[in-house]
Protein backbone atom coordinates (compact mmCIF):
# COMPACT_ATOMS: atom_id res chain seq x y z
CA UNK A 1 0.00 0.00 0.00
CA UNK A 2 1.22 3.47 -0.85
CA UNK A 3 0.71 4.83 2.66
CA UNK A 4 2.75 2.11 4.32
CA UNK A 5 6.06 4.03 4.66
CA UNK A 6 4.18 6.86 6.42
CA UNK A 7 2.33 4.39 8.65
CA UNK A 8 5.57 2.61 9.53
CA UNK A 9 7.22 5.94 10.35
CA UNK A 10 4.23 6.80 12.54
CA UNK A 11 4.34 3.47 14.35
CA UNK A 12 8.06 3.96 15.00
CA UNK A 13 7.13 7.22 16.75
CA UNK A 14 4.30 5.57 18.69
CA UNK A 15 1.71 7.60 16.78
CA UNK A 16 -1.88 6.47 17.53
CA UNK A 17 -3.22 7.82 14.23
CA UNK A 18 -0.78 5.63 12.30
CA UNK A 19 -1.85 2.63 14.35
CA UNK A 20 -5.52 3.39 13.65
CA UNK A 21 -4.81 3.62 9.92
CA UNK A 22 -3.04 0.25 9.91
CA UNK A 23 -5.81 -1.32 11.98
CA UNK A 24 -8.47 -0.01 9.59
CA UNK A 25 -6.53 -1.18 6.55
CA UNK A 26 -5.66 -4.67 7.75
CA UNK A 27 -8.12 -5.81 10.40
CA UNK A 28 -10.59 -7.40 7.94
CA UNK A 29 -7.85 -9.18 6.01
CA UNK A 30 -6.16 -10.54 9.13
CA UNK A 31 -9.49 -11.51 10.68
CA UNK A 32 -10.70 -13.31 7.54
CA UNK A 33 -7.41 -15.21 7.31
CA UNK A 34 -7.65 -16.23 10.98
CA UNK A 35 -11.31 -17.31 10.73
CA UNK A 36 -10.58 -19.48 7.71
CA UNK A 37 -7.47 -21.00 9.29
CA UNK A 38 -8.93 -21.72 12.73
CA UNK A 39 -12.55 -22.31 11.57
CA UNK A 40 -13.55 -20.57 14.80
CA UNK A 41 -14.81 -17.00 14.90
CA UNK A 42 -14.26 -16.67 18.65
CA UNK A 43 -10.66 -17.87 18.37
CA UNK A 44 -10.07 -15.59 15.39
CA UNK A 45 -11.29 -12.60 17.43
CA UNK A 46 -8.80 -13.39 20.20
CA UNK A 47 -5.95 -13.93 17.75
CA UNK A 48 -6.62 -10.75 15.79
CA UNK A 49 -6.38 -8.90 19.09
CA UNK A 50 -3.02 -10.56 19.77
CA UNK A 51 -1.77 -9.59 16.29
CA UNK A 52 -2.55 -5.91 16.77
CA UNK A 53 -1.34 -5.91 20.38
CA UNK A 54 2.01 -7.14 19.12
CA UNK A 55 2.04 -4.45 16.45
CA UNK A 56 1.42 -1.83 19.14
CA UNK A 57 4.10 -3.29 21.41
CA UNK A 58 6.73 -3.71 18.69
CA UNK A 59 5.81 -0.72 16.52
CA UNK A 60 8.63 1.50 17.74
CA UNK A 61 11.16 -1.20 16.81
CA UNK A 62 9.98 -1.74 13.22
CA UNK A 63 12.52 -1.17 10.48
CA UNK A 64 11.72 1.83 8.22
CA UNK A 65 11.29 -0.48 5.21
CA UNK A 66 9.07 -3.01 7.01
CA UNK A 67 6.25 -4.31 4.84
CA UNK A 68 3.37 -4.13 7.26
CA UNK A 69 1.16 -6.65 5.47
CA UNK A 70 3.88 -9.28 5.48
CA UNK A 71 4.73 -8.46 9.12
CA UNK A 72 1.10 -8.79 10.25
CA UNK A 73 0.52 -12.04 8.34
CA UNK A 74 3.76 -13.46 9.75
CA UNK A 75 2.55 -12.79 13.30
CA UNK A 76 -0.91 -14.16 12.45
CA UNK A 77 0.64 -17.31 10.95
CA UNK A 78 2.75 -17.90 14.09
CA UNK A 79 -0.28 -17.45 16.32
CA UNK A 80 -2.23 -19.96 14.24
CA UNK A 81 0.66 -22.45 14.53
CA UNK A 82 0.75 -21.99 18.33
CA UNK A 83 -3.02 -22.32 18.60
CA UNK A 84 -3.03 -25.46 16.43
CA UNK A 85 -0.30 -27.03 18.60
CA UNK A 86 -2.24 -26.19 21.75
CA UNK A 87 -5.37 -27.73 20.22
CA UNK A 88 -3.41 -30.90 19.47
CA UNK A 89 -2.10 -31.11 23.05
CA UNK A 90 -5.60 -30.52 24.46
CA UNK A 91 -7.03 -33.19 22.17
CA UNK A 92 -4.34 -35.66 23.25
CA UNK A 93 -4.98 -34.92 26.91
CA UNK A 94 -8.68 -35.49 26.28
CA UNK A 95 -7.94 -38.69 24.35
CA UNK A 96 -9.49 -37.25 21.20
CA UNK A 97 -8.29 -36.73 17.68
CA UNK A 98 -7.45 -33.07 16.97
CA UNK A 99 -10.29 -31.23 15.34
CA UNK A 100 -10.57 -27.67 14.08
CA UNK A 101 -14.36 -27.80 13.95
CA UNK A 102 -16.42 -27.20 17.08
CA UNK A 103 -18.06 -30.46 18.11
CA UNK A 104 -21.49 -30.98 16.64
CA UNK A 105 -21.26 -28.34 13.94
CA UNK A 106 -22.61 -29.87 10.76
CA UNK A 107 -22.48 -26.51 9.02
CA UNK A 108 -19.38 -24.37 8.92
CA UNK A 109 -19.88 -20.91 10.47
CA UNK A 110 -18.56 -19.58 7.17
CA UNK A 111 -21.45 -21.19 5.27
CA UNK A 112 -23.88 -18.77 6.87
CA UNK A 113 -21.86 -15.81 5.63
CA UNK A 114 -21.50 -16.93 2.03
CA UNK A 115 -23.86 -15.06 -0.29
CA UNK A 116 -23.97 -17.49 -3.18
CA UNK A 117 -23.85 -21.21 -3.73
CA UNK A 118 -20.50 -20.74 -5.46
CA UNK A 119 -19.09 -19.04 -2.36
CA UNK A 120 -20.45 -21.81 -0.14
CA UNK A 121 -18.85 -24.40 -2.40
CA UNK A 122 -15.56 -22.51 -2.27
CA UNK A 123 -15.68 -22.19 1.53
CA UNK A 124 -16.30 -25.93 1.83
CA UNK A 125 -13.55 -26.74 -0.65
CA UNK A 126 -11.11 -24.52 1.25
CA UNK A 127 -12.12 -26.06 4.56
CA UNK A 128 -11.43 -29.52 3.17
CA UNK A 129 -7.83 -28.60 2.26
CA UNK A 130 -5.06 -29.44 4.70
CA UNK A 131 -4.13 -26.38 6.81
CA UNK A 132 -0.81 -26.05 4.95
CA UNK A 133 -2.49 -25.99 1.53
CA UNK A 134 -5.38 -23.80 2.76
CA UNK A 135 -2.96 -21.24 4.15
CA UNK A 136 -1.09 -20.91 0.86
CA UNK A 137 -4.36 -20.71 -1.09
CA UNK A 138 -5.64 -17.94 1.20
CA UNK A 139 -2.46 -15.90 1.14
CA UNK A 140 -2.14 -16.08 -2.66
CA UNK A 141 -5.75 -16.40 -3.83
CA UNK A 142 -7.40 -14.05 -1.34
CA UNK A 143 -4.63 -11.75 -0.17
CA UNK A 144 -2.96 -11.54 -3.56
CA UNK A 145 0.52 -12.07 -2.14
CA UNK A 146 3.29 -13.37 -4.40
CA UNK A 147 4.63 -16.88 -3.69
CA UNK A 148 7.97 -15.32 -2.71
CA UNK A 149 6.22 -13.15 -0.08
CA UNK A 150 4.28 -16.16 1.18
CA UNK A 151 7.54 -18.10 1.43
CA UNK A 152 8.96 -15.37 3.68
CA UNK A 153 5.82 -15.30 5.85
CA UNK A 154 5.72 -19.07 6.28
CA UNK A 155 9.52 -19.42 6.53
CA UNK A 156 9.56 -21.82 3.59
CA UNK A 157 11.52 -22.03 0.35
CA UNK A 158 9.65 -20.49 -2.62
CA UNK A 159 9.69 -23.89 -4.32
CA UNK A 160 7.83 -25.44 -1.38
CA UNK A 161 5.19 -22.72 -1.61
CA UNK A 162 4.78 -23.31 -5.36
CA UNK A 163 4.32 -27.03 -4.76
CA UNK A 164 1.70 -26.42 -2.08
CA UNK A 165 -0.03 -23.92 -4.32
CA UNK A 166 -0.18 -26.32 -7.26
CA UNK A 167 -1.63 -29.04 -5.03
CA UNK A 168 -4.11 -26.64 -3.42
CA UNK A 169 -5.25 -25.47 -6.84
CA UNK A 170 -5.73 -29.04 -8.08
CA UNK A 171 -7.63 -30.05 -4.92
CA UNK A 172 -9.83 -26.95 -5.10
CA UNK A 173 -10.63 -27.55 -8.78
CA UNK A 174 -11.52 -31.18 -8.05
CA UNK A 175 -13.72 -30.22 -5.10
CA UNK A 176 -15.45 -27.32 -6.85
CA UNK A 177 -16.61 -29.27 -9.90
CA UNK A 178 -19.13 -27.10 -11.78
CA UNK A 179 -18.23 -24.11 -9.58
CA UNK A 180 -14.62 -24.06 -10.76
CA UNK A 181 -13.88 -20.53 -12.04
CA UNK A 182 -13.71 -20.36 -15.82
CA UNK A 183 -10.17 -18.91 -15.69
CA UNK A 184 -8.92 -22.13 -14.10
CA UNK A 185 -10.34 -24.28 -16.89
CA UNK A 186 -8.83 -22.25 -19.73
CA UNK A 187 -5.32 -22.15 -18.23
CA UNK A 188 -2.97 -25.08 -18.40
CA UNK B 1 -2.01 -18.10 -15.34
CA UNK B 2 1.12 -20.05 -14.46
CA UNK B 3 1.11 -23.26 -12.46
CA UNK B 4 2.39 -21.40 -9.37
CA UNK B 5 -0.40 -18.84 -9.50
CA UNK B 6 -3.96 -18.85 -8.24
CA UNK B 7 -6.75 -16.57 -9.48
CA UNK B 8 -8.54 -14.44 -6.89
CA UNK B 9 -10.88 -16.58 -4.79
CA UNK B 10 -14.30 -14.88 -4.66
CA UNK B 11 -15.01 -15.38 -0.97
CA UNK B 12 -17.51 -13.44 1.12
CA UNK B 13 -15.86 -10.61 3.10
CA UNK B 14 -15.53 -11.19 6.85
CA UNK B 15 -15.21 -8.59 9.57
CA UNK B 16 -15.28 -8.20 13.31
CA UNK B 17 -18.41 -6.65 14.70
CA UNK B 18 -17.99 -2.93 15.27
CA UNK B 19 -17.98 -3.08 19.09
CA UNK B 20 -15.35 -5.83 19.20
CA UNK B 21 -13.20 -4.03 16.63
CA UNK B 22 -13.35 -0.82 18.67
CA UNK B 23 -12.44 -2.70 21.87
CA UNK B 24 -9.46 -4.40 20.22
CA UNK B 25 -8.23 -1.12 18.74
CA UNK B 26 -8.56 0.66 22.09
CA UNK B 27 -6.69 -2.08 23.96
CA UNK B 28 -3.89 -2.21 21.40
CA UNK B 29 -3.66 1.60 21.23
CA UNK B 30 -3.15 1.68 25.00
CA UNK B 31 -0.13 -0.61 24.56
CA UNK B 32 1.36 1.56 21.81
CA UNK B 33 5.08 2.12 22.31
CA UNK B 34 5.19 0.33 25.68
CA UNK B 35 6.98 -2.78 24.47
CA UNK B 36 6.10 -6.33 25.47
CA UNK B 37 4.89 -6.74 29.07
CA UNK B 38 7.66 -7.51 31.58
CA UNK B 39 5.83 -10.62 32.80
CA UNK B 40 6.69 -12.19 29.46
CA UNK B 41 10.22 -12.72 30.81
CA UNK B 42 9.14 -14.01 34.21
CA UNK B 43 8.73 -17.66 33.26
CA UNK B 44 12.02 -18.08 31.32
CA UNK B 45 13.92 -16.32 34.15
CA UNK B 46 12.30 -18.54 36.79
CA UNK B 47 13.14 -21.67 34.77
CA UNK B 48 16.74 -20.50 34.25
CA UNK B 49 17.22 -19.81 37.97
CA UNK B 50 15.77 -23.22 38.86
CA UNK B 51 18.04 -25.01 36.37
CA UNK B 52 21.15 -23.18 37.65
CA UNK B 53 20.30 -24.06 41.27
CA UNK B 54 19.74 -27.74 40.40
CA UNK B 55 23.00 -27.91 38.42
CA UNK B 56 24.94 -26.22 41.24
CA UNK B 57 23.44 -28.61 43.79
CA UNK B 58 24.32 -31.60 41.55
CA UNK B 59 27.89 -30.36 41.10
CA UNK B 60 28.35 -29.92 44.86
CA UNK B 61 26.86 -33.35 45.50
CA UNK B 62 29.22 -34.99 43.00
CA UNK B 63 32.16 -33.08 44.44
CA UNK B 64 31.31 -34.25 47.98
CA UNK B 65 30.89 -37.86 46.83
CA UNK B 66 34.31 -37.70 45.19
CA UNK B 67 35.75 -36.22 48.37
CA UNK B 68 36.85 -33.02 46.73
Amino acid sequence: MDDEPAWTAGLRRGDAAAFDAVFAAYRRRIFAYLVRMTRRRDVAEDLVQDVFLRLAQHGTRLQPDTRLGAWLFTVAHRLVVSWTRAQGVRAQLAGDLPSHEPAGSARSPLDALADTEAQRALERALAALSPAHREVALLVGVEGLAPSEVAAILDLKPEAVRQRLARARAELAAALGDFTPAAWRTSA
Amino acid sequence: MSSDDLPPLPLAPLDLDAARAAAIAARARAALGHGPPARRWLEPIAVAVFVVIVLAWAALKIASLLGL
